[in-house]
């Protein structure tokens, strides 16, 4: 499991305490992603992604949105890679900008499903009782409405477009981290520590932050990359329905709507932006299994 | 036994109260006058409106109106659709049974395909047998269901023309959506089976089962299956919900008339009593089948019952 430390090295006291001080809690993380054939795969597709994704301008000589009525519907070729739409719009360049917009999405819903999610879960745990009895059912009816319905449910609120659905996804995927922070609160709660920090006069907000919050790192990283993932697809299927991003926006659930009524005519307008969504939620899910191995493996399903 | 019954189904009751109550608030959660959304786009003198207003109660108190919703909901009213006029009711029950076929038979494909994975790579533990089926379960976490299934469309009714790509009756129009959304659904399912099979594999009483001279099929199905299968169970309820949502979608590709596409299409044509029945409809579905669940695992481990 650890480094072996060479003979030669012992002699030398500095040198001995090198090792343990690599051991910290983000080190052995580290040291235990490398190891893990998958997150290193994922990590490398999502770092390219990423590059890509940052890169875009420099990787086609196409414009996302400009129209070529006269190359339309053409299939891949050596001009246009992923082929052509049906207003003569290079694919590859549409699915290049698509992932800044879809990579972005997934983020930004996570983002704020952990911000909501993670105070929630804080005060429900920490002050028990009422709050926490009143706060929980809250979740509970929240998590009563399977999978993308409760983010259906706001869409039919707000009304369509790519903020609300990232709104819609964020709100829904809050409940899973109130509880699971909720659970990590009420085991660290009884620790000495905390005694110790409300001894010495500690405010409530600051023994929250401080003493309890980091307990629940570990859980919320597992969760929120993974959950990154989901969110991908979740907003991907909301844009598909025509209930997210509207065209002309190059997102990729939008980019398969698009593709949607040209199937017979134009397969790769439907096939390429749906393996890029793979691509991504792989290499996302890959890295969040490891993370998760790395970092708490009773997380395991 | 009964008891617990009982108890289950009473304590799903302000489960269903809070949800109905949720989806009562839909409608002034929207922004603008509710009358105003329920006559649509055609134009209104403001005297229309208020009578509008007026007979729908919108002018009496929040709490009394909840109640009226109450009421109406036990009688199975619920509301007039904006854009066809047709009773919400009548609207849900004629698309009832093609999402009951589609999620019967993607249910039966994502047991099939979820067990048969999980067994087999948890047999197989550390083979090529092992990893290829768990490459397939995580491909099934990643794929986006719409995508599967225009692909599935693409190839078997486009390309091969073996199977019609939307509609609804007959068992060929059954085909490509429930492969797809039980595929979808089956990747969880196999990724736990794997691991819970594994687990009760190391156990003692299995060793036991083995050293008796017990042959190897009789010990998975007697003794790993059967203790694996309670929370197997409690998966394929969470899953039934991942499938709820994923009909909705495969219910749009294939264009099939279920009620997944009628609440697209009504939350489309901002149809808000239409959204409000289908929504209130999937979630007392969902709480029923979570119902269910428990039941079983109360007779599946007589622990749970005597608690």
């Amino acid at each position: 499991m650890h480094t072996l430390i060479p003979a030669s090295a012992t002699s030398d006291p500095r040198a001995r305490l090198r090792p343990s001080s690599l051991r910290s809690p983000w080190g052995d993380v580290l040291v235990q992603l490398a190891r893990s054939r998958g997150a290193v795969t994922g990590g490398i597709i999502l770092a390219v992604l990423l590059v890509a994704a940052v890169g875009a301008p420099l990787l086609t000589p196409y414009d996302s949105l400009s129209m070529r009525p006269e190359e339309r519907l053409q299939p891949p070729n050596r001009a246009h890679l992923f082929g052509t739409d049906v207003f003569g719009r290079d694919l590859w360049t549409r699915v290049l900008y698509g992932s800044r917009i879809s990579l972005r999405t997934g983020v930004i819903s996570i983002t704020l499903a952990v911000a909501l999610g993670v105070p929630l879960g804080l005060t429900s745990g920490y002050y028990g009782g009422s709050v926490d009895r009143l706060l929980m059912r809250l979740v509970d009816l929240m998590l009563t409405f399977p999978g993308i319905l409760l983010a259906l449910v706001i869409i039919a609120i707000l009304g369509p477009n790519l903020l609300n659905a990232m709104l819609a996804v964020g709100i829904s995927a809050s409940p899973t981290y109130a509880r699971v922070v909720r659970a990590s609160v009420l085991g660290a709660r009884e620790q000495v520590y905390v005694d110790a920090a409300r001894a010495i006069g500690c405010r409530d907000g600051r023994i929250m932050v401080r003493h309890i919050l980091p307990n629940t790192v570990a859980p919320i990283i597992v969760l929120g990359t993974l959950g990154v993932a989901g969110a991908i697809i979740s907003a991907a299927a909301l844009s598909y329905l025509g209930l997210g991003a509207q065209p002309p926006t190059p997102e990729w659930g939008a980019l398969l709507s698009e593709g949607r009524n040209y199937l017979r005519v134009a397969w790769w307008m439907t096939a390429f932006p749906g393996l890029a969504i793979m691509i991504a939620v792989l290499a996302i899910n890959l890295l969040g299994d490891g993370l998760r191995d790395a970092l708490d493996p009773r997380l395991r399903p | 036994m009964l008891q617990y019954l009982v108890k289950r189904a009473i304590l799903a009751v302000p489960t269903m109260l809070a949800v109905s109550g949720l989806v009562f608030l839909v409608l002034y959660l929207v922004p603008g006058d509710p009358a105003a959304i329920f006559i649509g786009d055609r134009p209104a003198t403001p005297e229309r409106l208020a009578q509008i207003r007026h007979v729908m109660g919108l002018d009496r108190p929040l709490l009394s109106q909840y109640a009226d919703y109450l009421r109406k909901l036990g009688r199975g009213d619920l509301g007039r659709s904006i854009h066809t006029n047709a009773s919400v009711h009548s609207e849900l029950l004629s698309r009832v049974g093609s999402s009951a076929e589609l999620a019967a038979a993607a249910f039966a494909v994502a047991t099939a395909l979820g067990l048969g994975l999980g067994l087999v790579s948890a047999l197989r533990r550390g083979t090529w047998v092992d990893a290829g089926a768990m490459l397939v379960a995580l491909g099934g976490v990643s794929m986006p269901i719409f995508w599967l299934a225009s692909m599935l469309i693409f190839v078997f009714s486009l390309k091969l023309g073996w199977f019609p790509a939307t509609g609804f009756g007959g068992w060929n129009r059954l085909v490509l959506p429930s492969l797809a959304l039980g595929f979808i659904s089956s990747a969880t399912l196999a990724r736990l089976v794997r691991s819970s099979v594994l687990d009760i594999l190391g156990q003692p009483y299995v060793t036991t089962a083995r050293s008796k001279g017990l042959r190897e099929p009789a010990v998975i199905r007697r003794h790993v299956m059967r203790n694996a299968l309670v929370s197997i169970i409690t998966v394929m309820g969470l899953q039934f919900g991942t499938l709820l949502s994923g009909a909705v979608i495969t219910e749009t590709v294939f264009a099939r008339p279920g009620v997944g596409k009628l609440l697209v299409d009504a939350i489309l044509n901002k149809d808000i009593p239409l959204v409000q029945g289908a929504v209130l409809f999937v979630a007392v579905v969902y709480i029923v089948v979570n119902l269910l669940v428990d039941i079983s695992y109360a007779y599946l481990d007589p622990r749970i019952r005597y608690q």
